[in-house]
């Protein structure tokens, strides 16, 4: 599968890092992994840089599962911010890490935690 | 491992050591070949390219202390018979800052990056030779100096916090 370009910002790649790093990384198994590859191969960009079509972390983003059509709406964030907004999605879920990173347009598969494949893409991306 | 391999003589590139990169440095490499291609030596960007689709990637702060990482320390020889040598390995535009740096942009640079204590790697110099690099100590890794930091930070919190842990404050609804 051709895997679309990903950008994201320093702070986000450095929190990241630091958080793969120092809680969870070995409990996320697959999902660590992912992430680590995904961030490794992503166009990192000044903080200020981040162009507004980009899902990032803070950011609300609708999105469509394909399989099913549905669209859904959610603003990623990190797990410990998880309760603090309405329709919070923690970056450390296998749909989280899909969208980091995405443009509105772009498609991503990813896996659910029962193994099935499937496929979102972003719809819009609100700032 | 075989006796025929042995005959061979040095590896001939197919038989490499595993090498392990931070997240971190896997990052400014690619976009360091991605933007500065021009400036690299074609050798070189192909030996960079290569490690960076091969390596093993871990979060920054949990990298083997002995792994050999961008601006760490390292204690090696260039090739066996050579003297052994301390330097520290650098992005190029950092070597006229410090004294005793490698550039990750030689050959020599890019055949420690990623490498653990121990590990030997086959490398070409710009004229041509075959060599073979040892890592034989990796005296000062930054990632491993953080969590050594870290670590004393934990036993030794600042004083504001050292009369006691936040949890054990009671707080006025106990009153």
């Amino acid at each position: 599968m051709n895997m679309p370009k990903i950008v994201i910002s320093k702070q986000v790649l450095g929190r990241l890092d630091a958080m793969l790093g120092t809680t969870g990384y070995d409990h996320l198994g697959k999902l660590g992994a992912y992430l680590l590859d995904e961030l490794a191969r992503a166009q990192v960009v000044g903080d200020d840089e981040l162009p507004p079509q980009v899902v990032s972390m803070h950011r609300k983003v609708r999105f469509r599962d394909d399989a099913a059509g549905r669209e859904t709406e959610a603003v990623l964030v990190y797990p410990e911010e998880l309760g603090t907004v309405p329709h919070a999605l923690s970056v450390l879920t296998p749909v989280g890490a899909a969208l980091l990173g995405l443009s509105e347009g772009q498609s991503m598969g990813y896996q659910t935690p029962d193994g099935r494949e499937k496929t979102l893409t972003v719809v819009k991306v609100f700032r | 491992m075989t006796t025929d391999r042995s005959r061979l003589g040095p590896p001939a590139g197919r038989h490499l050591p595993p090498v392990y990169l931070t997240l971190h440095d896997c990052s400014r490499l690619r976009a360091l070949l991605a933007t500065e291609r021009a400036r690299v030596a074609p050798q070189v960007r192909s030996v960079l390219q290569r490690e960076i689709d091969r390596a093993t990637l871990c979060p920054s702060l949990a990298i083997p202390a002995d792994v050999v990482t961008m601006h760490s320390r390292v204690v090696f020889r260039s090739h066996p018979g050579q003297p052994q040598e301390s330097r520290t390995l650098c992005y190029d535009e950092e070597d006229a800052l410090v004294g005793g740096t490698l550039s990750i942009l030689t050959p020599l640079g890019a055949a420690l990056i990623g490498l653990r204590c121990g590990a030997t790697m086959p490398y070409e110099a710009l004229d041509g030779r075959r060599l073979l690099a040892m890592v034989e100590a990796v005296p000062y890794q930054p990632q491993a100096h953080g969590r050594s930091v870290g670590q004393l930070r934990r036993l030794w919190p600042a004083r504001s916090a050292g009369a006691g842990r936040p949890d054990d404050d009671p707080g006025p609804s106990a009153a």
